[in-house]
């Protein structure tokens, strides 16, 4: 007990930096999840593509061809048709397709001339522009069909249009086999982001004062008293944890203040938080395990970033679990953030997942192994310790 | 030789409400070694940091050479050497390289910065550890190493701040006489220590701080003058009576006998001979006595006399 | 000057630990970084998709039957199709064994599973395909008994091989990997964390941070002529640690980053720079010991990252859209776009305005940095 009181004490100590660890990650953490709330919707449209249209001919027949497009995708308009920016938009994926219509489009189409109408830029292995590729090309094999006919070029547009209208009228049919949340709730994204976020805080906060049990000179001090190696172990365990689930609170009371729960069952928020709990055990008992090294400060801030982003990347955290490829989730089972976003996914209906409760306990079973296995490190290093400091 | 190496007229400085240094004033004379001495938290170290303008002052002048020393003045600066209380050297450099680095930042010749670098390692004895890093010396040489840092480049004026503290009789003795060395070369010394045999020993003139006031100020000798006692002599006696306490206070000079676990505490205020007329008074009385012992006051009963508490507590 | 440098240097390199994990960093980073996007975007790429066909026993169903033979069996085609019956084609989807169900008719009609959203996809791709097929089906069906005689000129644009549309490129690399930017973002990252080599140096030239500094501030040697060298000396020695890193990602992890090599260089080292003078800034601020300026920095450094993009990769350009002055001013998002612009762009007009930011952040932290340190007597050491 007297471990835990002192950790307490050296805690007091380091609140400062601690509270700037905390403010700022739940920053962060309310940040992302705003913006990606709602980016996955559960309707199945035939993928809408954003896309722009640089329309240098400025026609009906121009203006036909957008107004078909902007019926099925995304137009994104930009203002004055700045072209780096339109640029930027394309790399970072934020638009998927430029379309040129070039001066003397409408001629063109006037005189049966269907060849490179038009130009366009897209990425050659991105499949939304693939598909937007096949809408452009219906649009023009439609209307060179009504031109074949020999209608006039007002008709042909028109009717193209109404045929594509049509076309497009006969919806997909949605068959759900199983059950699942909605995927677009918050929660879902807020918990997601936790894994990410529990990493930074625990071993950016906490560690300067599991450090200062590990200084030598009091660690060859404390070991000289009475206290057993293990006794003190656990004191400092138990006060890391006590810590840690204060850390917690703050953060789930702060998601609550910021409407993070709202949207989903009751049922469903309690089983997150539950994982969420046994995901902070698994990072506070890392954590006393990482600690145990006597490092740096600039060292664990560059080991807190490696194990934080790396698992966040590799897990599921910032890139969609379903999105890593068969060979980098085998790797990723290694860590337990995988297991926390799996029960996550699964919770918030990501990706069409729905809920099992086997696979639930299952997910939460493993992170309870990682805990075990990194609290036995933990206790193992402890007594080696001493036995080194007597030796 | 006889000009002002540091002159502190009227100093003040307060942390918060506390006042560290209260109108202190020093006159320090080149070529002397100069003690300041005092209990734990008297202001001493405080009164030195602002000497080197590293501390800001709430009030008072500081002179060093004869110039207002400022914390840009890099004239003045180039002629100090200071040995800090804490031990402040690189744990990334060895012992040469962390003498060099520092007489580096005095010395730019580079001819003469290794002959000086070399002297401070021959005069600090530390020839057996140039290679060492700091983590791997032992306590008294770590501060060796650090006294070495601090005057490898051959300053008018040293000030070492308690540069003896946790340090062996040995390498303290050697850290004293290389210290009286520097002096008789010519440095002029400020030495501030709570040990007053250390301050007794080496010191020309002393100056006693007392809750940042400077409570006596002097040579050794002057300093003891200040007070009324100037022998103690002690006598292991099973026992005397009251009458034979009056009777020894009649003697000359006595001035207080007291009798307290079988020992009999005399105070004499001078003169001469004095432990023989005791002696003869209690031969007189027939009385049989064990150990006799007579000392001439220290610095500490000095202290103890003005401030009315011991210097070490 | 030199010798300052020096002894910085040996102080730096002999602090093994830490030259260990800068150097480690972005090379462990890296790799998970490498892993977690060397397969993304696979499940984009085109494959063929498994569909299984429904046939409504009516007129309908042999042009479909052709077109789909066609389309999965030709060169080119892309559909691997079954013939089955409606509840053998349920239970195939509900296995995920197809994407999707076609079900002949007037009009043909898709259907897919909501449980399948990672094959979104190619349910996207079987609509577009079963949108053609029902729109070149009507169009004929609502033309035919009007232009009997132009049937052939239709059959022939139906079937016209004809490019509409061609393919010009925007960038100087189109197909680079948009994933590209997080080891962009890295790279700025690791620039930005040198910051705690500047705290070092401003603890070590500020008495009231170390007995060291107090022993230094004491030294007749002027502010500016120990610390101008002291930060070259940590920039220097950042920036030869975070070449291995970079060195790893170009050549190891085959991350674009070469050409324009020496721009990408010097974007690099300014990188450190104003890193270090940012954590030499924060360093002489306040009176906290050195644990908490570097968790402060740390505290700093992360979410400038984060708003360039670091964990969400389309911040940056969200930022871009709505609020740009953001990104005009936060350093990680200068280097992350220098690094882009380098890779993507024939004008370099940007990095050039970036560059020159840059300088002026360097320039900035640097003096109001020094201008604090200077002269400066200490209420409380």
């Amino acid at each position: 007990m007297l471990n835990f009181k002192t950790f307490f004490q050296i805690a007091k100590k380091h609140i400062g930096t601690c509270f700037i660890y905390v403010i700022i990650f739940l920053i962060l953490m309310v940040v992302m999840t705003n913006i990606n709330k709602g980016s996955s919707t559960s309707k199945f449209e035939a993928k809408s593509v954003k896309f722009t249209v640089i329309d240098e001919d400025d026609t009906v027949a121009s203006h036909a061809l957008t107004d078909y497009l902007a019926t099925k995708h995304k137009y994104i308009s930009f203002e004055g048709k700045d072209i780096s920016k339109i640029q930027d938009n394309m790399y970072y994926e934020e638009i998927s397709y430029v379309l040129t219509i070039p001066k003397g489009y409408e001629e063109e189409l006037k005189n049966g001339n269907f060849k490179n109408l038009v130009t366009h830029s897209m990425r050659t292995d991105s499949a939304a522009g693939y598909f937007f590729n096949q809408d452009v090309d219906s649009y023009f094999r439609a209307l060179s069909v009504y031109q074949a006919s020999s209608e006039s070029l007002e008709d042909s547009l028109s009717k193209a249009a109404n045929v594509m209208e049509k076309v497009n009228a006969n919806e997909v049919e949605m068959i759900t086999f199983e059950k699942t949340n909605n995927g677009n709730s918050p929660s879902g994204y807020f918990f997601q982001y936790f894994a990410y976020i529990l990493i930074s805080v625990l071993l950016l906060s906490m560690s300067p004062i599991l450090m200062t049990f590990h200084n030598r000179d009091l660690a060859a001090r404390i070991s000289c008293s009475y206290l057993k190696p293990r006794r003190k172990a656990a004191g400092i365990g138990l006060g890391a944890i006590c810590y840690s689930i204060l850390v917690w609170l703050i953060i789930l009371i702060a998601g609550g203040f910021g409407g993070m729960y709202r949207y989903d069952p009751i049922e469903t928020i309690a089983l997150m938080t539950a994982n969420s709990f046994v995901y902070l055990i698994v990072i506070v008992t890392m954590t006393l395990c990482i600690a145990s090294f006597s490092l740096s400060e600039h060292a664990l801030q560059l080991i807190a970033n490696v194990i934080g982003l790396g698992s966040s990347f590799l897990c599921g955290v910032f890139v969609p679990q379903w999105m890593l490829a068969e060979n980098v989730t085998r790797i990723s089972r290694f860590f337990p953030a995988y297991w926390f976003i799996r029960n996550n996914n699964i919770l918030a209906g990501f990706n069409g997942e729905a809920f099992n409760p086997d696979e639930y306990l299952l997910n939460l079973g493993v992170q309870l192994l990682f805990a075990l296995a990194f609290m036995t490190i933990y206790f193992v290093m402890h007594v080696q310790k001493k036995a080194k400091a007597v030796a | 030789m006889n000009e002002t190496a540091v002159k502190v007229k009227e100093l003040v400085k307060r942390y918060r409400e506390l006042l560290a240094v209260d109108h202190l004033n020093l006159e320090i004379k080149q070529g002397e070694i100069f003690g300041l001495l005092g209990p734990n938290g008297s202001g001493k170290t405080t009164t030195i940091n602002c000497i080197l303008s590293l501390l800001s002052y709430d009030n008072g002048e500081i002179e060093i050479f004869e110039k207002p020393m400022k914390a840009d003045a890099y004239d003045i600066k180039a002629k100090i050497g200071v040995v800090m209380q804490n031990v402040a050297v690189f744990e990334e450099l060895t012992v040469q390289e962390n003498i060099d680095y520092f007489c580096g930042l005095y010395i730019n010749d580079k001819q003469l910065r290794k002959q000086y670098v070399e002297e401070a390692i021959q005069f600090t004895g530390l020839e057996d550890f140039r290679k060492f890093y700091p983590k791997k010396l032992s306590g008294g040489l770590l501060r060796r190493l650090n006294i070495a840092c601090g005057i490898a480049h051959k300053p008018k004026l040293i000030i070492l701040d308690e540069p003896t503290v946790a340090v062996d009789p040995q390498s303290r003795n050697r850290i004293l006489e290389g210290i009286m060395e520097l002096n008789r070369q010519g440095a002029t010394i400020i030495y501030t220590s709570h040990y007053m045999e250390e301050v007794e020993q080496i010191c020309s003139r002393i100056a006693i701080i007392d809750n940042g006031k400077c409570i006596a100020q002097g040579t050794a000798e002057e300093l003891k003058k200040l007070i009324k006692k100037r022998e103690i002599i002690t006598i292991d006696i099973l026992s005397v009576t009251a009458d034979d306490i009056e009777a020894l206070k009649a003697l000359p000079h006595v001035y207080s006998v007291t009798f307290e676990d079988s020992k009999l505490t005399i105070l004499c205020d001078g003169g001469s001979h004095n432990l023989v007329r005791v002696l003869d008074y209690l031969q007189g009385k027939e009385y049989s006595f064990g150990h006799i012992h007579s000392a001439l006051p220290t610095l500490n009963d000095v202290f103890l006399e003005i401030t009315g508490k011991e210097l070490r507590d | 000057m030199l010798r300052t440098m020096i002894f910085s240097w040996k102080t730096l390199f002999r602090d093994k630990a830490n030259t260990f994990w800068i150097l480690l960093f972005p090379i462990i980073l890296g790799s998970f970084f490498k892993i977690a996007f060397g397969n993304l975007g696979a499940t984009e790429n085109i494959s063929t998709i498994p569909v299984a066909i429904v046939k409504s026993d009516s007129v309908y169903d042999e042009q479909l039957d052709n077109v789909i033979t066609q389309l999965s069996t030709e060169k080119g085609g892309f559909l691997e199709a079954s013939y089955c019956t409606e509840e053998e084609a349920k239970e195939q989807l509900k296995e995920k064994e197809i994407v999707g169900i076609l079900h002949s008719g007037e009009m043909v009609r898709l259907s897919v599973s909501e449980n399948m959203k990672e094959q979104s996809m190619q349910q996207s791709i079987l609509k577009t395909f079963v949108d053609r097929y029902n729109m070149q089906v009507n169009a004929l069906t609502e033309l035919l008994p009007d232009h009997m005689e132009q049937y052939q000129e239709m059959i022939d644009a139906l079937s016209a091989e004809i490019t509409y549309n061609a393919n010009e490129s925007l960038g100087r690399h189109p197909d680079q990997s948009p994933y590209t930017q997080y080891f962009f973002n890295l790279l700025a990252m690791q620039c930005l964390f040198t910051a705690v080599g500047g705290v070092l140096v401003a603890c070590h030239n500020q008495a009231n941070l170390s007995e060291l500094a107090k022993r230094i501030t004491v030294a007749p040697t002027h502010k500016l002529i120990r610390i101008v060298p002291e930060l070259l000396a940590v920039t220097i020695y950042e920036f030869v640690l975070n070449a291995v890193g970079f060195a790893y990602m170009a050549f190891i992890l085959k991350i674009q980053l070469l050409d324009r090599l020496p721009f990408t260089v010097l974007t690099m080292f300014l990188g450190c720079f104003v890193g270090v003078s940012l954590g030499f800034f924060i360093g002489c601020f306040g009176h906290f010991d050195q644990t908490a300026k570097q968790g402060l920095v740390f505290a700093v450094t992360m979410p400038l990252c984060f708003l360039s993009g670091l964990m969400i990769g389309n911040m940056n350009i969200l930022i871009e859209n709505h609020l740009p002055i953001v990104n005009r001013l936060n350093p990680a998002a200068l280097l992350t776009d220098s690094f882009y612009r380098l890779s993507q762009y024939e004008d370099l007009s940007r990095f050039y305005t970036n560059i020159l930011t840059i300088i002026g952040f360097i320039i900035l932290f640097c003096v109001t940095g020094f201008l604090m340190t200077r002269r400066k007597t200490y209420a409380q050491l």
